[in-house]
């Protein structure tokens, strides 16, 4: 193998293979990248037990020239260090050489690095996809999608299906939920999609979504979907990202979300997420993070947190619109804090069902999102 | 030039009855009345009486005992919500006022060892310093204690228990012997009931005494190294270090076991692993206690020093599945099919429960 790459380009491509590439594993193939070239310019692919990359560079792209093959081949180079090497490499391009027994060179300008590398032979091949359920998804609603659910998936092993966001689609409306079983997230968006394509249960380890959202572009280009009863697919014009399912029923979880509710206030979001910050402040080490909100028809909500060793704080904001009865309740202070993170809307909505059941956290200006937290009760 | 080994003088203050001490002390209207900690907010034949008064428990109520049994014994009886703040605040306080009087080790939140020999060298009389100590309690902040004196921390202990509550108790070896030997092993400090009843079917031995005089080698087969150290704690012998650093409680509690040939079946090792967390969740459930980190212990060589690996969770827990969970994820991490001569589980980073999180599947 024999060629010459656009350093950039090259740089770029190994960025995004590299979220693929295991740190850990019993496979030490697979702390490699591999890179082989074809008639259309040439494909890295990294891949760990979970997710998969392959990023391909043109020949050339508007005229500009991104690779020159000289001699077509394959070969299995340890991400690590061609992470690095090719980062500092001094001139526009690189030049890779490889001989029969695996040994690489890499030159550009002066330097040149002498890398022992792997038989491409070897490295496991990604799945062959057979590409039925086709759906698309302008780039910048996925990565909202993702950011406003991901952070609500379980962090344990209890239930690993809960490791994992829930999608579903139906006509042109994908749903995406994520749990951990004390608060939940649910965002809808349209799509375009077949009328007659629909499917549920089809749950992605999240993980996998948060590292899909680290290389997907942040505009309107279109990410092309493809779901099989194992893998999903996600495609650009450059990536193909595939990601294991995880196996298994997810909960039904629309149970959980009460459909009527005793309470309901609307809250600057910004002043409301500012005072619950200031009463975590005094919460140790995170741990303990509960704090007691109570809402008054006298339009205050009045929001306090102790905390045995350190003390005690109370803070109050104002409530925009109030209707039903008081209420005093007690909650994980960074469930909501990492709901109101991911809200832009100016106000939102909470919908209280009592001290001891869970309530709905909703923007007013969209109804496409839904967030819900389980309260904690407290024996102090 | 002759140096005399100074004798050590150790208290031990024993809170009597804290929790329900706590409540009398900041409201006086329970004062002298059976005041009993537990029961349900809701339903008012629910829930289980966590702690009471000295003036319930003179009518039978026990802890653990169900609140609609404690209401049939004692109908007057006051039923209060636990308040985890208010005892924590109370326990800082206190043991704030045992450091004035000498290096403190603070035992659990209602228990301290005080060492008082730099106090006797300077002229003290111990019962002077124990009565000091138990009547400040009583007249600033209402709270009851009971006090052991003693060369050691077992004699300390132990005597703390004669006398509840309100009692001081000084002990010399000599005496601790002649009080405790004729008592079943079960009185002993660190003696369970499965020890006793071990110690009565393997060795025969039924009073402290007994324990006391048994050969150093039987005790060894039976209970090893625990063995010796209880029979010495028969005898009224044990450390008389008191250490101001140790934190409130323990930190961490485990279950290990070294097995005869090296195991390395992911299903039996795990199957064990199960086990220990049942007996530890047990354990964490009666002190109102939840964990956050879960660690391995092993040995990968007989004769080698052990290893460990830990998984800190994102909610303290002491829901055994939970446990299991992190456990066997660290074990096919770090351990799969490796053959051990040692397995262990430990919990440690420990939290009151102050907080319970309501999970959804309490709701579905």
């Amino acid at each position: 193998m024999h060629l010459q790459i656009h350093r950039d380009q090259m740089t770029h491509a190994i960025n995004d293979v590299s979220k693929a590439v295991s740190s850990r594993t019993t496979i030490p193939i697979l702390t490699g990248i591999k890179i082989s070239s074809h008639s259309e310019g040439i494909t890295l692919t990294a891949s760990d037990s979970d997710i998969s990359i392959e990023y391909t560079i043109p020949l050339e792209e508007d005229g500009n020239l991104f690779v020159d093959i000289k001699q077509h081949g394959s070969i299995v180079l340890p991400a690590r260090y061609l992470n690095d090497i090719i980062r500092k490499l001094p001139s526009e391009f690189v030049e890779l050489h490889v001989n029969d027994r695996f040994l690489s060179t890499i030159r550009s300008g002066r330097s040149e690095f002498n890398l022992n590398g792997l038989d491409a032979e070897d490295f496991p091949r990604l799945p062959q996809i057979e590409e039925e359920k086709v759906f698309s998804i302008q780039s910048d609603i996925l990565k909202m999608m993702i950011k406003q659910t991901a952070f609500a998936v379980s962090t344990t092993e209890t239930r690993p299906i809960l490791t994992g966001i829930m999608w579903a689609l139906e006509g042109d409306q994908l749903q995406f939920v994520a749990t951990d079983s004390h608060r939940l997230a649910k965002r809808q968006a349209t799509v375009e999609a077949l009328p007659e394509l629909a499917f549920e249960n089809i749950i992605i380890p999240g993980k996998s979504l948060l590292e899909l959202n680290k290389i997907l572009p942040d505009n309107d280009s279109l990410i092309d979907i493809v779901v099989t009863d194992n893998q999903i697919l996600f495609k650009t014009d450059r990536i193909l990202f595939y990601s294991r399912l995880l196996n298994g029923t997810y909960p039904d979880v629309n149970r959980i979300i009460p459909s009527q509710s005793k309470t309901n206030i609307i809250l600057n979001t910004k002043e409301f997420l500012h005072a619950i910050e200031r009463a975590s402040l005094l919460a140790k080490d995170g741990k303990n993070n509960v704090v007691k909100c109570s809402v008054d028809l006298g339009g205050v909500m009045e929001i306090s947190s102790t905390s045995p060793e350190v003390g005690k704080v109370t803070d109050e904001i104002e409530i925009k619109s109030i209707e039903g009865e008081e209420l005093k309740i007690s909650f994980n202070a960074k469930y909501m804090l990492d709901t109101l993170r991911v809200m832009d809307s100016e106000e939102v909505q909470i919908s209280f069902t009592g001290a001891m059941s869970p309530f709905i956290i909703q923007p007013t200006d969209a109804e496409q999102m839904l967030y819900l937290i389980l309260p904690v009760r407290t024996y102090q | 030039m002759l140096t005399v080994k100074k004798s050590k003088v150790i208290a031990l203050v024993d809170i009597n009855s804290m929790f329900a001490s706590c409540h009398q002390s900041i409201d006086p209207s329970l004062r002298g009345k059976p005041v009993i900690v537990g029961g349900s907010m809701t339903d008012k034949r629910k829930g289980l009486v966590i702690a009471a008064s000295y003036e319930a428990k003179a009518k039978g109520i026990k802890t653990t005992m169900s609140a609609y049994e404690a209401r049939k014994l004692c109908p007057e009886a006051i039923f209060v919500q636990r308040n985890h703040t208010l005892y924590s605040e109370f326990s800082a306080k206190i043991m704030e006022f045992f450091r004035l009087v000498g290096p403190t080790e603070v035992a659990s939140i209602d228990e301290a060892y005080v060492d008082l020999t730099n106090r006797i060298q300077n002229g003290d009389d111990p019962m002077v310093i124990a009565r000091y100590i138990q009547r400040t309690l009583y007249q600033k902040i209402h709270i009851p204690c009971s006090i052991g004196l003693g060369e050691n921390r077992i004699i300390a202990k132990m005597s703390s228990e004669v006398k509840k509550p309100l009692g001081i108790t000084w002990f010399t070896r000599q005496q601790f012997q002649a009080f405790f030997h004729p008592k079943p092993t079960v009185v002993l400090h660190g003696c369970g009931e499965a020890t006793a009843e071990k110690l009565r079917e393997k060795l025969g031995i039924e009073t402290i005494g007994d324990l006391a005089q048994i050969d150093f080698h039987s005790i060894r087969l039976v209970l090893g190294k625990r063995g010796e150290w209880l029979r010495l704690a028969a005898q009224g012998i044990s450390s008389d270090t008191v250490n101001p650093d140790r934190e409130k409680g323990g930190k961490t509690i485990g279950r290990e076991t070294t097995f005869p040939n090296p195991v390395s079946n992911p299903e039996q090792i795990l199957a064990v692993a199960k086990k220990m967390a049942e007996r530890l969740v047990n354990h964490l459930k009666e002190k109102q206690r939840k964990a956050r980190t879960v660690s391995l212990v092993y040995k990968l060589e007989r004769l080698g020093r052990s290893h460990s690996k830990s998984k800190t969770l994102p909610l303290p827990t002491n829901d055994p599945n939970e446990i299991i969970a992190a456990a066997s994820a660290l074990y096919s991490e770090h351990l799969w099919e490796t053959p051990l001569h040692l397995f262990g589980l430990r919990l440690s980073n420990f939290e009151e429960e102050i907080f319970e999180q309501i999970t959804m599947d309490e709701i579905l």
